[in-house]
């Protein structure tokens, strides 16, 4: 089985927002991006796979098992870090290993202190004394420290400055050396995710709009500058979104619909993630 | 589940200590004053707010959502609730059961006075929590919190108004109407706390994190 | 071994990384049987997706350059001398196509240039 994970036609509604029939697999060995922006649904499809919501339709898998968030031989394999604290103030790291070692079959100890030294955290403070930063290296510690397969990692880079961000992306990429691991990380902060991801999904107001190669994504995709009227005298199917100013306008084009020769700038992940939500991108 | 437990109680340790105060405090004052009865509820109360507050910790921290990520099921979840909430209540009912042994031993109250207080402190302690946790799972901390101060509070009025109108009932108690009677508050109690632990896994199923 | 990549150089990430290899094999930098490291490491260490490593490695590979072996990693193969003589012949005709039309836009003539190519030769020797 080659998946990490597999969505097939998840669907949530909520009052006021819904999840629209969510299909998206990560293969072993890579990296997702989810991306999107707040609201979108990002969150809630992370917790819809990892069963900590119900879901209305469709189906969960975890390396080829079907997954509805209550086997635990499953959960052994997958690290989480959550956008919000998860460890209480008042635990020490101290406490939090000997918590986790009871909890986790494969909890390796010395893996958490390895860490705890490389980003730097006391033993002794507690978790109220750590700055923002510090706490999700924390929760990313002891994802790390039980031999998971993979990591969901949900906004864990919002909120942090570059270099730790940096420090963060190095984890990861050294976690993906060992081709059985898989991340699957959601973030609005582009940047990081261009730089490692393997694959990229984008989601807009809870459908899938895409779910790529990051490399096929990139070179799919092209910018046009010019007038408006150029564009309007393009095939509809080649244009996905277009942003009209008072002096002419820009277009996300699909390079292999566009005309010939058409000179068009390359496009990174944050434009054509505008052009959908902001040029009135189809999917 | 020892590592839920280990959980709470760390997050725990620095009210653990206010609580144990609170206990000696109790106690003493039962001892003192002599009206053993009062106090002795007092502690069974704090007990079972004792075991209620670890909900704070855990809502302030979204807990829940986290632990479910972890290999644990419901089950265990909810078992180590139970669990901390019994220690807590054993706890607390230990210290009643030391003060009120030096009131027997001083002859100010009877032994069968005190095994009355010790048993009663245990199964209303027992039916308290069987009502609170199902509660809090529900509704939360705070709405949850409320409901079980408007509940304590019938609870007492209830008390209040039996203890002014059964004397004038001419009910008289017999020693074994009393042991009759604490037997099978002692059943009813475990009974009420299975019930309350099957109805709490239910809630928990349906909960969303 | 260097392998540097530029974001702002508008050629793909994956080519760049395979015009260098082949470079430092045309060049003689990389011999046959040398190891290169994994895919995986030199993601990693370009903090680049393992995607784009993986598909310059496949170009490679396409092009004879290397030969990958599932678990022990990619080598450089045996050199074919045709395919050497191809590329450095390429690249000649790109070299002295840029020579040809500098010559048109200043008048220089076609016997002009075969003197120079022929002055230039008995200067090496």
């Amino acid at each position: 089985m080659e998946e990490a994970i597999r969505l097939e036609h998840v669907e949530k509604r909520y009052r006021g927002f819904a999840l629209k029939d969510v299909n998206l697999t990560l293969p072993k060995g890579s990296i997702m991006g989810l991306i999107g922006e707040n609201g979108a649904g990002k969150s809630t499809i992370l917790k819809a796979a990892l069963g900590l919501i119900h879901k209305d339709a469709g189906n969960v898998f975890l390396f080829g098992r079907e997954f509805d968030g209550s086997d635990s031989s499953l959960k052994e394999q997958i690290g989480v870090v959550m956008d919000t604290l998860s460890f209480s103030g008042e635990l020490t790291l101290k406490n939090i290993n000997r918590i986790m070692k009871e909890i986790y079959r494969n909890w390796e100890e010395d893996t958490f202190l390895h860490y705890q030294e490389v980003f730097e955290l006391s033993g002794n403070k507690k978790v109220r004394e750590l700055s923002r930063g510090m706490r999700m290296k924390l929760s990313l510690a002891a994802a790390l420290s039980h031999r998971a397969k993979l990591l969901v990692l949900d906004e864990c880079t919002s909120g942090l400055d570059p270099i730790s961000r940096d420090e963060l992306l190095d984890v990861f990429l050294d976690f993906i050396q060992d081709e059985a691991n898989s991340i699957l990380i959601s973030s609005h902060i582009l940047s990081d995710l261009e730089k490692i991801c393997d694959y990229i999904t984008f989601i807009h107001k809870g459908e899938v709009c895409f779910s790529k190669r990051k490399d096929l994504l990139l070179d799919s995709y092209g910018v046009f500058h010019g007038t408006k009227a150029a564009i309007r005298e393009m095939d509809s199917a080649a244009v996905i979104g277009v942003r009209e100013n008072a002096f002419g306008a820009d277009a996300l084009v699909l390079r292999k619909r566009a005309p010939l020769g058409l000179p068009l700038d390359p496009a990174d992940i944050e434009t054509i993630m505008l052009y959908y939500v902001r040029g009135g991108g189809k999917r | 589940m020892k590592g839920l437990l280990l959980h709470d109680l760390f997050i725990m340790k620095k009210q653990g200590k206010t609580y144990l105060l609170f206990l000696l405090f109790f106690a003493c004052m039962g001892f003192v004053s002599g009206n053993v009865a009062f106090f002795s509820s007092f502690l069974a109360i704090y007990a079972v707010s004792f075991g209620s507050s670890v909900f704070t910790y855990h809502e302030q921290c979204n807990w829940d959502a986290y632990a479910n990520t972890l290999p644990l099921n419901r089950k265990q979840i909810i078992g180590s609730l139970y669990l901390l909430n019994g220690l807590a209540l054993l706890l607390g009912g230990s210290f009643s059961l030391l003060g009120n042994l030096f009131l027997v031993l001083n002859r100010e109250i009877s032994m069968e006075e005190y095994i009355a207080l010790t048993v009663t402190i245990f199964t209303v302690g027992a039916f308290m929590i069987s009502f609170d946790l199902p509660l809090f799972l529900k509704f939360g901390c705070e709405r949850g919190r409320t409901i079980m101060m408007g509940s304590y509070i019938v609870l007492f009025l209830a008390f209040m108004i039996a203890g002014k109108f059964l004397p004038g009932l001419g009910v008289s108690l017999t020693e074994e109407a009393v042991y009759r009677a604490l037997c099978a508050a002692c059943i009813l109690a475990l009974l009420c706390l299975c019930i309350s632990y099957r109805i709490s896994v239910g809630i928990y199923r349906k909960k969303e994190f | 071994m260097n392998i540097t990549i530029s974001n702002a150089s508008g050629k793909p990430i994956y080519e760049q990384i395979s015009e260098q290899i082949k470079a430092m094999v045309l060049s003689g930098e990389l011999r046959e049987g040398d190891a290169l490291p994994s895919m995986r490491l030199l993601a990693k260490e370009l903090r680049i997706s393992v995607i784009t490593t993986k598909r310059a490695y496949e170009e490679l590979e396409r092009e004879g350059f290397l030969i990958s072996y599932t678990g022990k990693g990619s080598f450089i193969a045996g050199q074919n001398p045709e395919l050497l003589r191809e590329h450095k012949r390429r690249e000649i005709e790109e070299h002295l196509g840029q020579a040809v039309e500098l010559s048109r836009f200043c008048g220089v003539s076609e016997e002009e240039m075969v003197e120079i190519l022929r002055m230039m030769y008995q200067e090496t020797l």
